[in-house]
């Protein structure tokens, strides 16, 4: 199983790929912003995506509709501090498949894992 | 306004959920000057427009990194340090803009780090400012808003 963690936040990213390798997945891939998962989405046939919403370059929010307008349906879980409501529904809008707001305990983003993980 | 209650509930979420750190008020508003401070700031634009800075000594990132990196202390680099506080101001920063009156966008965070220096925040003035202790260590938030 192939996952792309797209995060600013080098920090952030090893948090999760820490998750996901507790989850049994080796097989991860690190994006520091929109336009550098992008590049790696298209060349890569990932299983799962996990993605920050405010990065540079390219935001969480256009890397998301650039994959659903792909036609891929890949999961797509948006790992962010934007919990307001009108930015929720515009990542549901957008496609988003799930949804994590940060701060998280590590068994809430476990347990958003165990949903799409298959080892 | 944003209130020090606000502000105090919104750290302590993050200091405990992301680094296992109870947060308390402190009544010590001495300068961090002299403790190698290191500055988040993040900044709200929209219907609500301000910054949010978030104040700690080098110590204290130092763990803070440590434990969201999972390393010994001695092995944190300034660039652990630097992107901890990112994310700590990240998180704050977008948890107060949850509050503030809609819809407004966060900015990416930058980071401060050295001795004596100033920040200032051109068209706001500090809305809040709360001193806190984790671990033994200070931290201040600060709430700037945007004059109107």
């Amino acid at each position: 199983m192939k996952v792309l963690v797209v995060d600013d936040s080098g920090v952030m990213r090893k948090i999760i790929v820490r998750a996901l390798n507790a989850c049994g997945i080796k097989d991860t891939f690190e994006a520091r912003d929109g336009v550098d998962g992008w590049t790696q989405f298209q060349a890569t046939p990932f299983d799962l995506v996990l993605t920050d919403w405010n990065m540079p370059e390219m935001s969480g929010l256009e890397f998301l509709k650039e994959i659903r307008g792909s036609g891929s349906t890949v999961p797509v879980i948006m790992v962010t501090t934007e919990g307001e409501k009108g930015r929720v529904i515009e990542a549901i809008q957008a496609g988003v498949t799930d949804y994590l707001c940060k701060p998280f305990e590590q068994e809430d983003l476990q347990r958003k894992l165990d949903k799409y993980v298959a080892v | 306004m944003i209130s020090t209650e606000d502000i105090l509930t919104i750290t302590e979420n993050v200091f405990t959920t992301m680094i296992d750190s109870p947060v308390e008020l402190d009544n010590d508003e001495s300068d961090l000057a002299a403790h190698a401070p290191i500055t988040g700031c993040v900044q709200i634009a929209g219907e609500w427009s301000g910054a949010v800075l978030v104040q700690t000594t080098g110590d204290f990132a130092t763990q803070a990194a440590s434990k969201m990196l999972m390393l010994d202390q001695a092995e944190v680099c300034i660039e652990d340090r630097q992107d901890t506080m990112a994310e700590i101001a990240n998180m704050i920063g977008g948890n107060i803009k949850s509050l503030v009156p809609g819809p407004s966008t966060l900015s990416l965070p930058t980071v401060t780090t050295g001795e004596d220096f100033d920040i200032r925040i051109f068209g706001t003035t500090v809305e809040n400012s709360v001193a806190m202790t984790a671990n033994g260590q200070q931290l201040k938030v600060i709430v700037c808003r945007g004059c109107e």
